[in-house]
């Protein structure tokens, strides 16, 4: 189920709100695997028996291999993270991997269409990294079945992450008071991201798709980077409006995680925004692959090939299909590049001009992430260089930029910190007035967003299909 | 002792979600088998003396699909307004395409049950509780007929 489905902010998260809250202190953990599991369940029910092996392996692997450390065995706790890593890996290959494998060799449609387990990508990152924490020490092993249960399949971050580590999970299983502060702060966050979502994620999506439709031929040049800014905007608003709804959610049952994004868009090099961007992936990267393989310590060959290697498996973890893969390389290059080539040069650029030329390659970036294959991203981006573009403008460019002129604006604005300062002096202010003008303003979002979710057909959240 | 449970339980819980996934492969594979052929093993079940065959542009105004979308689509429809017996078979390109097919359908029923509620008592019997709408695989079958179920079982062989 997603956040934007009318039955969650009306049936599911009340009733599991008020179960949670009436629950005696042992049962509310229960109460909670119960609801994201009913979460989990609504797509795809029989999915629920797949995640339910998915945790008893893993329950027990991790289990297996405290007990190996515990007898100073640590070859066979070495094998037994092997085998608990692969057996996690090909159940995430199997799903989004097995059928473009097939493709590859021309047996496409040899492929298996099963339900998908919404969240496979996600929740498989992070009982891996539970699996290297135990194995590695620096966690001991869960004992409670219902706590790395919950860990695992907690709703608000089951589908789209954030990734969190268990030991941030398991600091707060002891204590997670749920008070008015974290049930307003939870609030807030929870509309917030859902008006992000709604209200302009969607209706960017509107004049993108409808780019992205124009037949062949009649893609301008200007009409090209208008809509690499539109899916550029889009995205982050889908996806930080997806984490904000998330850590919000969380917050309500008490549990406080980490942003997921800082403001991407405001970065001045391509190394700052992919810490400003999916921060929990970034991060889940750095520590699980980019350092055990000696990060950039080992000397500038090691380091190159690092950074390719945990480029090319965020490409891949992205999706099954070529564009991930060069979109990631595409990212190792430019990381490179902004590392071993043109690092002098870059530190004597104004703050302003490295702004924009961040956004520029993390637009052109973008390209392969909406295009369907690599010849229609290479397409794209050819016109946004004029290369077969139909002119520097069309009809079709001043009809779409006049209809998103607003929209563009509002969410330009809507991805710089403006809008949370405003909100947080309002907040913060002593003045009744203010205090009434904040509640007013999430009022107001709350209720387009109900017209919204009401009246439009229901659109799922890109980060979805990962 | 206890090392011993936990790496059978392991290997339990790996043979279960292989066995589960071989299961779920197995009931939702994509069928090789012709539309012709899946369409004519479901007409023989069926009495067909009240529908006729549809041409693509009564598939789009009945059900706003569009034939050159799929792999092929085959429907049977009312011969008068009086009555309701309805086949309709579809072979999908790819499993995307299942849902919107599916709430075709779901679309099509309704507005046939909104015409005959309140007088075609026999016909809203037939669309209320004669009607099967069937996904497996890559075909979709709806059936409105009194031998809906064999309509169903045939389908189902033929894939």
């Amino acid at each position: 189920m997603a956040f934007n489905n009318l039955v969650f902010p009306f049936l599911l998260l009340p009733v599991s709100l008020l179960l949670c809250l009436a629950a005696p202190g042992p049962v509310k953990h229960w109460v909670m695997l119960l609801v994201s599991l009913v979460f989990f369940a609504w797509g795809s029910p029989v999915c629920v028996l797949l995640l339910a092996c998915f945790l008893v392996f893993n329950y027990f692997t991790a289990g297996r291999i405290a007990q190996q450390l515990d007898a100073d065995n640590a070859r066979g706790a070495k094998i037994t993270l092997i085998t608990g890593v692969a057996v996690d890996l090909l159940l995430l290959g199997f799903y989004k991997y097995f059928g473009f494998l097939l493709g590859i060799f021309g047996a496409a449609d040899k492929a298996p269409s099963l339900p998908v387990p919404i969240g496979i990508s996600f929740f498989t990152f992070s009982t891996l990294s539970y699996l290297f924490d135990v194995y590695r020490g620096t966690v001991p092993n869960e004992d409670s079945f219902l706590n790395f249960s919950l860990y695992v399949s907690f709703f608000p971050k089951l589908v789209s992450g954030p990734i969190v580590p268990w030991h941030e999970f398991k600091a707060q299983l002891a204590s997670h008071p749920v008070n008015k502060e974290r049930l307003g702060s939870g609030a807030r966050k929870f509309i917030l991201g859902l008006a992000k979502k709604l209200l302009i994620a969607d209706a960017l999506g509107k004049s993108f798709y409808g780019l992205t439709a124009l037949p062949q031929g009649q893609l301008s040049m200007l009409s090209a980077w208008l809509g690499a800014l539109l899916y550029s905007l889009m995205l982050y608003f889908d996806f930080s409006g997806y984490s904000d709804m998330a850590i919000g959610l969380a917050e309500l049952f008490g549990f406080r995680f980490q942003k997921n994004f800082d403001y991407p868009y405001l970065s001045t090099s391509i190394t700052e925004f992919w810490r400003r961007w999916h921060i929990s992936l970034g991060a889940w990267f750095r520590d699980y692959v980019y350092i055990p393989l000696g990060g950039s310590r080992a000397g500038t060959g090691k380091t190159i090939r690092n950074l390719l290697i945990v480029w090319l498996l965020t490409g891949i973890w992205h999706g099954a299909n070529w564009t991930f893969i060069v979109w990631g390389l595409y990212y190792g290059l430019l990381l490179l590049l902004e590392k071993f080539v043109f690092k002098s040069l870059l530190e004597h650029l104004p703050a302003a001009l490295k702004r924009i030329l961040t956004l520029l390659l993390v637009g052109i970036g973008w390209v392969f992430f909406f295009s369907p294959s690599l010849g229609a991203a290479l397409s794209w981006i050819g016109c946004m260089f004029g290369i077969h573009s139909a002119g520097l403008a069309n009809g079709a460019t001043l009809y779409y930029l006049g209809s998103s002129l607003l929209l563009l604006i509002v969410a330009v604005l809507g991805a710089t910190p403006l809008p949370a300062r405003l909100g947080g002096n309002l907040l913060r202010s002593p003045s009744a007035g203010a205090k009434i003008a904040s509640v007013a303003w999430y009022a107001v979002l709350l209720i387009l967003c109900i017209a919204a979710m009401v009246s439009a057909t229901y659109s799922s959240f890109l980060y979805f299909q990962f | 002792m206890k090392e011993k449970l936990y790496e059978i339980v392991r290997w339990a819980a790996v043979a279960a979600a292989v066995v589960l996934l071989i299961l779920l492969a197995g009931g939702e594979r994509e069928s090789d088998a012709a539309l012709d052929d899946v369409t004519a093993a479901v007409v023989a079940q069926l009495d067909t003396s009240n529908v006729q065959p549809a041409d693509n542009q009564m598939i789009k105004r009945l059900y706003g699909l569009q034939p050159s979308d799929y792999e092929g689509v085959c429907l049977y429809y009312p011969s008068s307004n009086m009555d309701a017996e309805e086949l309709l078979i579809v072979k999908l390109q790819d499993a995307a395409q299942q849902q919107s097919v599916l709430d075709a359908v779901e679309r099509r029923l309704q507005t046939q049950k909104n015409s005959f509620d309140g007088y075609g008592i026999e016909q809203f019997d037939l669309l209320e509780n004669h009607s099967v709408v069937q996904a497996q695989g890559n075909y979709i079958l709806f059936v409105v007929s009194a031998r809906s179920e064999a309509a169903k079982q045939a389908f189902l062989d033929a894939l």
